[in-house]
């Protein structure tokens, strides 16, 4: 393959990274506590919100970014950012077109026409969710889905129990900094058996420059319940790194399942590592109940840098926990990603398989942890974490941490890294396949297992995604 | 040659200007540094508290060590980390003071130490320094018995193993009285020199901290066989850098005790093409013990055709035992064949009612798993000296195998 050719490849590769021109509302870069005043006016919160996130800023003041993750970059400047920007409205009921064009053009089914996709759709854009699809139809089930501000005025309630029962305001630093300035999000109520009858979808896009993204979700199956929830994202492209820091609680309670999917696209930067953003998201999930399941997949292929540990606490007896990730670093990405699996509860379940692939320049690291607390007889882990090499300028690490204070548990822990077999790959340009074409094939391969897990729609795109995303890494 | 060997400085570093300088310079890096916490990775799972005990703070020793066990072949013995005798022949030993500057300057290059603090009190604190130099093949292992006694002990070994050259070492440690030994071996093996070196310690009061450092050359080969027993707190800690071709393989055994912590550190980092590193460490943790393995095997850039296994395993015997494990592994190169495998559990349930339903005992049966569990380490033993240590340990006794 020529330069001009990969070059061309690789400036195609990211297809999400258009602007969409629209009149925003914004507030000036800084965070201080006018501002933290200023959303929650904005969002007409009650005051006990209000007070949770005042609280949270100041927990966050006193705070350190931490730096023990196997990432490098230069110091943000968190008050040269934007932390609230919000399409202007031309009425209550009204959307801007170019927020439809810019959903349709990323294929996220906006229409209620489009039911064939069978996935309710909330669409985030910067800092406001500018609109829900089959809240309706989802109503007649019994199931809330809408964005976290209209949750917080129709069942404040629920918000209050739930809101920072998984993630505390203090749990890590970029934790306390969303839950001082969160704008908006998912919220998600399954009642008592009740298997939601659509897969809910939320769609995260930052679109104005220099703005952090601080997304809320809250998700809440109760007892004997089911929820399938996906969740995809992309930027434009542009020259400064931007900032998500979300927070995602999870709440099972007993005998219910949620499955929350991920395929991560954000904007990586460009080769020489400009631009891109900074994933920094804190996701946790409780099994509260006996019998709960809580299920994490994801597949990272963007962001400049991901430092993203979606785990579970395993607190009710028989309670599951998975975790499938597919993370591919290219370019001058930087990846720190894995789980963590707490198990409190007896006889608890946890598997974690996790894929990275490294190419270019980046950087893949899986950082994991199983613990097994005393009180958790007949505690099970399995973990199998896989790493593939693409070039001689990458790097692939594994930091697992396993910890077990119960003696009638049994953790297992395997790992493996390599490239490429050359054997694989002779056996594909063998039969005509060109060398491109043959490492997404053995990559798809050795995804498998974890796009066996995603949604039907979901597993599409991602197989589809990370084709585009080795573009231009071979040859 | 039968030396008894009377040290008259601590160590012989204030004897020649440039050693004192260099000296100066590490006493000034100790004075910034402070004992690590568990927020440095490579102690997260440590409980150093009994290093630095009261008891352990004074330096006298106020009465007589044992006769010592009789050794044969060669041998020499450490009391409060300061040889009193010795009895070499293939081995060449010297004190720091014997040596003429060319060695010194090299050894001093080649001691350049890390952050690590207790690494660099090690060198600012040394009760001796000893230069072991093997040029041949020896047949017999060289014995290193370390005893102790009172207050914090610190013992340096530099060991140079001429290319082409092969050996072994076994160094075992006794203690008589609340003591901290913070001791360093720092191995040195030529171009396809070949070492084998065993650690066995079964301390009754002391709190250790060994650390070896080794630098191996092209097709130089290291076999460590160790086995660590703690009634208070160890680490044992192996930080080793392979050149082109060679080989490291580590195999050990931790047998915990109650109320006693046993961390093993080990830093292996590949820097040259065609290296091999096999690590098997198996850990039988009781009631209210705790054991740690962290290892980290690095390879760099340069570090291509690498081959690495690290298979680290625990049995946790009972409630109250704790085991912690983190097996790392940092990649930069693309054409290695790495991996590792981790593993915390019991004694397998199916295995122990298939043998009780053959009329065997429920203690035996539990040993005979132990064994089992222990084995596929116990197999790469081969020195003489470690297994018979170690033999004196195992089987379990009844209490601790129910």
């Amino acid at each position: 393959m020529s330069t001009a050719e990969l070059d061309a490849a690789l400036s195609q590769a990211y297809e999400a990274g258009f602007v969409t021109d629209i009149e925003t509302e914004t507030l000036p870069p800084g965070l201080d506590e006018k501002v933290i005043e200023y959303i929650s006016v904005k969002k007409n919160e009650p005051d006990f919100l209000r007070q949770w996130r005042l609280n949270a800023f100041h927990r966050w003041q006193t705070m350190r970014e931490p730096r023990w993750a196997h990432v490098h970059y230069e110091p943000i400047d968190y008050q040269g950012l934007i932390y609230y920007a919000a399409p202007k409205r031309r009425s209550e009921t009204e959307i801007d077109p170019k927020l439809l064009e810019t959903y349709e053009k990323l294929g996220v089914p906006v229409h209620e026409r489009a039911a064939l996709a069978g996935v309710a759709v909330d669409a985030v854009f910067d800092s406001v969710s500018v609109l829900t699809t089959f809240k309706d139809k989802l109503a007649e089930a019994g199931v809330i889905f809408c964005p976290i501000s209209e949750a917080v005025q129709k069942y404040p309630e629920l918000v209050q129990k739930y809101l920072g029962s998984v993630v505390p305001p203090g749990d890590n630093f970029f934790a306390a900094l969303n839950s001082a300035v969160f704008s908006d999000g998912s919220f998600v109520y399954v009642p008592k058996g009740v298997r939601c009858p659509l897969e809910l979808s939320t769609y995260f896009r930052i679109n104005t420059a220099r703005t952090g993204q601080f997304e809320r979700t809250l998700i809440i199956a109760d007892e004997g319940s089911y929820v399938s929830y996906l969740e995809g994202c992309t930027a434009p492209m542009r020259d400064e790194h931007q900032l998500h820091a979300a927070v995602v609680e999870l709440i099972a309670l007993e005998g219910a399942e949620i499955r929350y999917s991920t395929v991560q696209n954000w904007y990586p930067g460009d080769e020489e590592g400009r631009g891109g953003v900074y994933n920094f998201v804190t996701k946790r999930g409780l099994c509260a109940g006996r019998g709960a399941k809580i299920s994490w997949t994801q597949v990272e292929t963007g962001s400049a840098i991901t430092w993203k540990y979606p785990s579970v606490i395993l607190k009710g007896d028989d309670s599951v926990g998975e975790f499938y990730s597919v993370a591919l670093t290219r370019g001058r990405q930087q990846a720190d990603t894995g789980t963590k699996m707490i198990h409190l509860g007896r006889n608890t379940r946890s598997t974690i398989v996790s894929k990275g692939i490294a190419a270019g320049h980046s950087q893949n690291a899986y950082r994991g942890l199983v613990r097994i607390n005393p009180g958790a007889s007949g505690a099970r882990n399995y973990t199998q974490c896989d790493s593939l090499l693409i070039g001689p300028h990458c790097g692939a690490h594994t930091f697992p941490y396993i910890e077990s204070r119960n003696p009638r548990a049994i953790v297992e822990h395997e790992a493996s890294t390599s490239r490429v077999s050359e054997e694989q790959l002779f056996y594909c340009r063998q039969r005509g396949i060109d060398p491109e074409r043959a490492v997404a094939l053995i990559v798809g391969g050795f995804c498998k297992d974890v796009f066996q897990k995603l949604p039907l729609e979901f597993a599409v795109e991602a197989g589809k995604l990370l084709e585009v995303s080795l573009e231009g890494s071979v040859g | 040659m039968n030396t008894a060997l009377a040290v008259c400085h601590p160590c012989g570093w204030a004897e020649d200007a440039a050693t004192r300088a260099w000296h100066e310079q590490l006493a000034e890096r100790l004075a910034t540094l402070t004992p690590p916490t568990r927020k440095n990775e490579f102690w997260r799972y440590s409980r150093l508290s009994a290093c630095f005990a009261p008891e352990r703070a004074g330096r006298g020793l106020d009465f007589p060590f044992p006769s010592p066990e009789p050794l044969t072949g060669e041998w020499i013995r450490l009391d409060q980390g300061r040889p009193v005798a010795a009895h070499t022949r293939v081995w060449r030993l010297r004190s720091w003071s014997e040596l003429d500057e060319a060695t010194r300057a090299r050894w001093r290059e080649r001691l350049e130490p890390d952050e690590d603090y207790f690494a660099v009190r090690n060198l600012v604190e040394a009760d001796a320094v000893l230069l072991l130099e093997l040029e041949q093949t020896a047949d017999a292992p060289l014995q290193i018995q370390y005893r102790h006694g009172a207050g914090w002990v610190q013992p340096l070994l530099l060991v140079d193993v001429a290319a082409g050259a092969r050996g072994a070492l076994v160094e075992t440690f006794a203690s008589f009285g609340p003591s901290t030994q913070n001791g360093a071996v720092h191995l040195w093996l030529g171009e396809g020199a070949e070492l084998t070196h065993g650690v066995f310690t079964a301390d009754e009061e002391q709190a250790l901290l060994h650390r070896v450092r080794a630098r191996l050359g092209a097709r130089a080969r290291l076999d460590v066989q160790a086995f660590a027993a703690a009634r208070r707190y160890q680490r044992l800690e192996w930080d080793v850098t392979l050149g082109e071709s060679a080989t490291l393989r580590l195999s050990g055994i931790t047998q915990g005790e109650p109320e006693g912590s046993a961390d093993v550190a080990l830093r292996i980092r590949h820097a040259a093409p065609g290296a091999t590193t096999d690590v098997r460490w198996r850990g039988l943790v009781p009631a209210a013990a705790h054991s740690a393995v962290i290892g980290r095997i690095l390879i760099e850039p340069t570090g291509q055709r690498t081959d690495a296994a690290m298979r680290l395993d625990h049995l946790l015997l009972a409630d109250g035992a704790a085991a912690d494990v983190k097996p790392e592994l940092e990649i930069y190169a693309d054409d290695v064949a790495c991996g590792h495998g981790a593993t915390l559990g019991r004694l397998d349930d199916e295995a122990l009612f298939y043998l009780r339903s053959r009329g065997i005992p429920e203690v035996e049966a539990r040993r005979l798993l132990i064994d089992a569990f222990l084995a596929p380490v116990l197999q790469r033993f081969t020195l003489a000296e470690v297994l018979r240590h170690v033999h004196s340990r195992l089987p379990l006794p009844d209490d601790a195998a129910a």
